[in-house]
């Protein structure tokens, strides 16, 4: 190593020289020995091993600022052998030519003034512009893209091109500390534990962590206290009663009739409701609650082409049958219908039920058919729930179903 | 040595100066300082990645800023009168109904939500890339294990937060994938109807869950996320990072660019360029239309609706995964909990604990600071491309519909072909990388016993041609090499535990030179243990 002392008077701190042009024109030597006469103005000196393009002593309005490597002798040229030849590889352009820096600073000046123009266009387009218009968010956009992407690019130009192309060596130490250190700390802890006598009175220790358990089985409550809502055998219910007719997203019911062969219909329970003077209205049930775990498929099947399940015989109606529109598996709402096949395809997860069938889970990640509700008619021409809810729990299982 | 003594001080300090000596005064911050400002980066395209996640957390952090300032977490259903005429009239909640408001007529509130959304895409993206690169890389191993825990963390927290974000809106989309989470809470063994009933307040779609959903999203992950962020770059800052091998680069050195000022000019640059690339994203392309989707509507659905893409290797679990509900004693286990639950926890554990395993299996209890190529390390590259097989067919399978509906291929097919692929195709790839690996070792040390071939033909006296090989020159560093301190104080006074800074710094480059210098004992004061303190 070549200890350097000051004596090989590199440019001082306040010296005018040591642009970064004095190192790639007096490029070190692979042997190690400082390349001669560098510092003192640049573009002075050291003529035998002048670039061709540079231009004579013109300088620049800022002389690039000293860096460490273009200190006399300062690239060390680390452990490069001189066989090899090339200590380092050839200097960018703008290290060497001036033009070719001043490019560079003019284009990392151009990209900050580009942003300026995107900052100008994104007040002027947020106050400005018709937030109702088509261009306006993306006028938003790119004109925010140009105001940070504009000092992004002049940035890392300016780092890339104008900034010393020099590589900082710095050393790692290993974490672990000298044993005595290690024995010192150790130490330092056992004999404040001693000094807490928590290994001598077992009964402070005892209790302590007896009071810490049971504290820390606190947690529990805020988080019981999530909701006063008790499962208990909600999952098991859904709001359709006996009588209840079916009707559409609309409240609209549903008559005999008005479902032709291969068509389908969502339908949700509206609920009979006995008024004062004796009248029988129907409430639809259509909240978010009552829809999610009432929705119901009406299908109306050709005649003969429903497979009753055994005991199951009469829960269809002239062809139409009705099931759970909620998945067994994951929930969603069953709502692909290929009248052909008869299947009823979940879009979530793919799953496929046989309406003819009974709804039977015949492909995909459910395992259950979907629930089966018993129809009929009233008086009226309507579709009713004949015997009330369904008779399992609708939608995906969960631990108490059985 | 480049490194200059200290210059006098500066007489008559200007405000710079002044406002440094003030903030030494109190909190004596110049050793630390100079010391971090001289910090060494190492430079290579790969380390990026990471900090495109970082960058992208920060602006999501900006953005969600904003979009809190105009959403109203609220299920209180309202009818829209807004300016987007095809859902005038309907009923709605507030949150759906004020995301509409951000979307139409909000200020700039359109291209911040995409920006917002597409930032959250590109955050979990450059996070599992970034996880990626250290795997493959070794960089996990020790010192770094707890880093790369903190990682997965990370990684798995993010799922959960662009989750949260996406499912805020109450739109059809995010609500179907809600509907999802809660079946898939109620599916847990024993406490799944309790877990579904805390967290969603109630039966699904339970009560006032939104604001719920919404402080998890913009207080509880965000903060945990934060917290976790700041200990992954302290501990990366502390431990120094991990570099390819390369000329003069040793275990015991790093080498490359200063914090202060090309390190901190670069990444500054490229934090802009990422929020450039978003902002053009957010401003050009359309993401997650919610208008398009309508309010929530447990009843309704879309067809061909899909999570964002880091969820989507879960829903191609969920479709892959057969229907097996396990029924007995009057109680079920239902299929949907296996490949949502058991299943990431397996994934997610394995991957946590695996740098502990490899160090296991392979008995390396060194610290390393140099990374590996993946050639190097056979089996590990093995396992991870086993992993992303895996992964992939997941993720594919997560919208095989729509691949089935584009290509006209039947839908039963493509489920067959997922579940059969996501059993057969990693051990394929674990195969077949190991053998490409081995292979190019093998060609790797080919050229160092016998070089490069030249192409020039050459005929031996006895009649015989061979090409001749030339030896394969060792790579020369890209630019000068100079120490980091860039001035060195005299020799510190006994007691100084870190030593001779100019020593330190000569002994860092001569790391060049020699691997395997004798190291000099530090000259430490020995603490001496003071005899009978106590």
């Amino acid at each position: 190593m070549s200890k350097q002392d000051d004596d090989n008077a590199g440019p001082g701190p306040s010296g005018d020289g040591g642009s970064i042009f004095d190192r790639a024109k007096h490029p070190v030597k692979p042997s190690g020995e400082p390349a001669s006469g560098s510092g003192a103005g640049a573009g002075a000196g050291g003529p035998e091993l002048r670039q061709g393009r540079d231009d004579g002593p013109e300088r620049l309005g800022t002389p690039p600022h000293q860096t460490d490597s273009t200190r006399a002798g300062s690239t060390v040229l680390l452990a490069e052998p001189p066989e090899r030849g090339v200590s380092v590889r050839d200097p960018h352009a703008e290290a060497v030519d001036r033009r070719a820096e001043r490019r560079a600073e003019r284009l990392a000046a151009f990209w900050f003034v580009v942003s300026i123009i995107g900052t100008v266009g994104f007040v002027v387009t947020n106050f400005v512009g018709d937030k109702h218009k088509e261009y306006y968010t993306p006028a938003l956009g790119a004109a925010l893209a140009l105001a940070v992407g504009g000092i992004g690019f002049g940035v890392i130009i300016w780092a890339k091109r104008l900034m010393p192309h020099e590589e900082a060596v710095q050393e790692r130490h290993p974490f672990r500390s000298a044993d005595e250190e290690i024995a010192a700390t150790e130490e330092t802890v056992a004999l404040g534990y001693a000094d807490t006598g928590l290994a001598r009175r077992p009964l402070i220790r005892r209790t302590l962590l007896g009071a810490g358990t049971v504290l820390g089985a606190l947690l529990v409550v805020p988080l019981l206290n999530l909701t006063n809502r008790k499962p208990g055998k909600q999952l098991n219910h859904t709001h359709w009663v006996k009588g209840a007719r079916l009707v559409t997203g609309e409240g609209t019911p549903v008559r005999l009739g008005d479902i032709s062969i291969g068509g389908i219909e969502t339908v949700f329970p509206a609920v009979p409701v006995t008024e004062p003077d004796g009248r029988v209205r129907y409430e639809p049930q259509l909240t978010l609650h009552q829809k999610a775990d009432s929705a119901t498929v009406l299908i109306r099947l050709g005649p003969d082409e429903n497979r009753p399940r055994p005991g199951r015989e009469n829960w269809a109606y002239d062809g139409h049958v009705a099931y759970s529109k909620i998945c067994t598996h994951a929930g969603c709402p069953v709502s692909l219908y290929e009248a052909q096949t008869h299947h009823l395809l979940c879009p979530c997860h793919q799953s496929v039920f046989d309406v003819l069938d009974g709804c039977r889970a015949i492909f995909g990640p459910a395992s259950r058919s979907l629930p089966q509700l018993a129809i009929g008619v009233d008086a009226d021409g309507y579709f009713i729930a004949r015997d009330g809810d369904y008779t399992e729990p609708v939608g995906p299982a969960f631990w108490e179903r059985s | 040595m480049t490194t200059v003594p200290p210059p006098p001080l500066v007489k008559r300090p200007g405000p710079v100066r002044a406002l440094n000596r003030a903030a030494d005064e109190r909190f004596g911050t110049q050793e630390a300082l100079r010391r971090n400002l001289n910090k060494v980066f190492p430079g290579h395209w790969s380390f990026m990645i990471g900090e495109i996640a970082l960058y992208s957390f920060v602006i999501l952090v900006l953005t969600g800023i904003y979009l809190t300032l105009f959403f109203d977490p609220s299920n209180t259903e309202v009818v829209y009168d807004g300016s987007y005429v095809p859902l005038k009239g309907v009923e709605m909640s507030r949150a759906y109904a004020s995301t509409l408001e951000i979307s139409f007529d909000t200020r700039a509130g359109l291209v911040f939500r995409q920006i917002h959304h597409w930032a959250a895409l590109l955050f979990v993206a450059s996070i599992l890339v970034h996880l990626m690169r250290v795997f493959f890389t070794g960089a996990f191993r020790k010192p770094r294990e707890v880093n790369w825990l903190i990682g997965v963390g990370l990684f798995v927290l993010g799922i959960l937060e662009g989750f949260a974000g996406y499912s805020l809106p109450d739109d059809l989309l995010s609500g179907t994938g809600l509907r999802i989470a809660a079946s898939i809470a109620q599916s847990i063994p024993v406490v799944g109807t309790w877990a579904s009933f805390l967290v969603f307040n109630g039966e699904w779609p339970g009560e006032n869950f939104i604001p719920r959903l919404y402080v998890v999203h913009i207080l509880l992950v965000p903060g945990i996320l934060l917290a976790l962020i700041g200990a992954h770059l302290g501990i990366l800052w502390h431990q120094k990072h991990t570099d390819f091998p390369g000329p003069g680069k040793t275990e015991h050195n790093v080498v490359g660019h200063r914090v202060f000022p090309v390190f901190a000019a670069k990444s500054s640059g490229f934090f802009m360029l990422v929020f450039a690339m978003l902002a053009l994203l957010g401003g050009l392309a359309q993401i997650n239309p919610i208008w398009a989707f309508g309010p929530y509507d447990p009843a309704n659905v879309s067809s061909a609706s899909q999570p964002d893409w880091y969820i989507g290797f879960l829903d191609g679990s969920t479709r892959l995964f057969p229907p097996w509900e396990f029924r007995g004693l009057g109680h079920t286990v239902p299929a949907v909990f296996w490949p949502t639950l058991i299943l990431p926890g397996i994934l997610f554990t394995l991957l946590a604990v695996y740098p502990f395993i490899e160090a296991k299996v392979t008995g390396d209890k060194e610290s390393h600071n140099l990374l590996q190529r993946p050639r190097e390390a056979p089996t590990r590259t093995a396992l991870g491309v086993f992993a992303i097989a895996f992964y992939l067919v997941l993720w594919i399978s997560g919208g095989n519909d729509v691949i089935a509906k584009t290509f006209d291929i039947s839908l039963n097919a493509m489920t067959w072909a997922g579940r059969v692929g996501a059993i057969v195709l990693p051990p394929i790839a674990f195969y077949l990388t190991r053998k490409l690996c081995i292979h190019l070792q093998e060609r790797d040390r080919e050229i160092a016993a016998h070089g490069i071939e030249t192409g020039i033909i050459q005929q031996l006296p006895n009649g015989e041609f061979i090409e001749e090989h030339r030896p394969k020159l060792p790579p020369v560093p890209d630019h000068p090499r100079v120490p980091t301190d860039r001035v060195a104080l005299p020799p510190a006074g006994e007691g100084h535990g870190k030593g001779d800074l100019v020593r330190r710094a000569g002994r860092a480059v001569s790391g060049f030179f020699v691997e395997d210098e004798e190291r000099q004992p530090e000259p430490t004061g020995s603490p001496q243990r003071p005899e009978g303190g106590h």
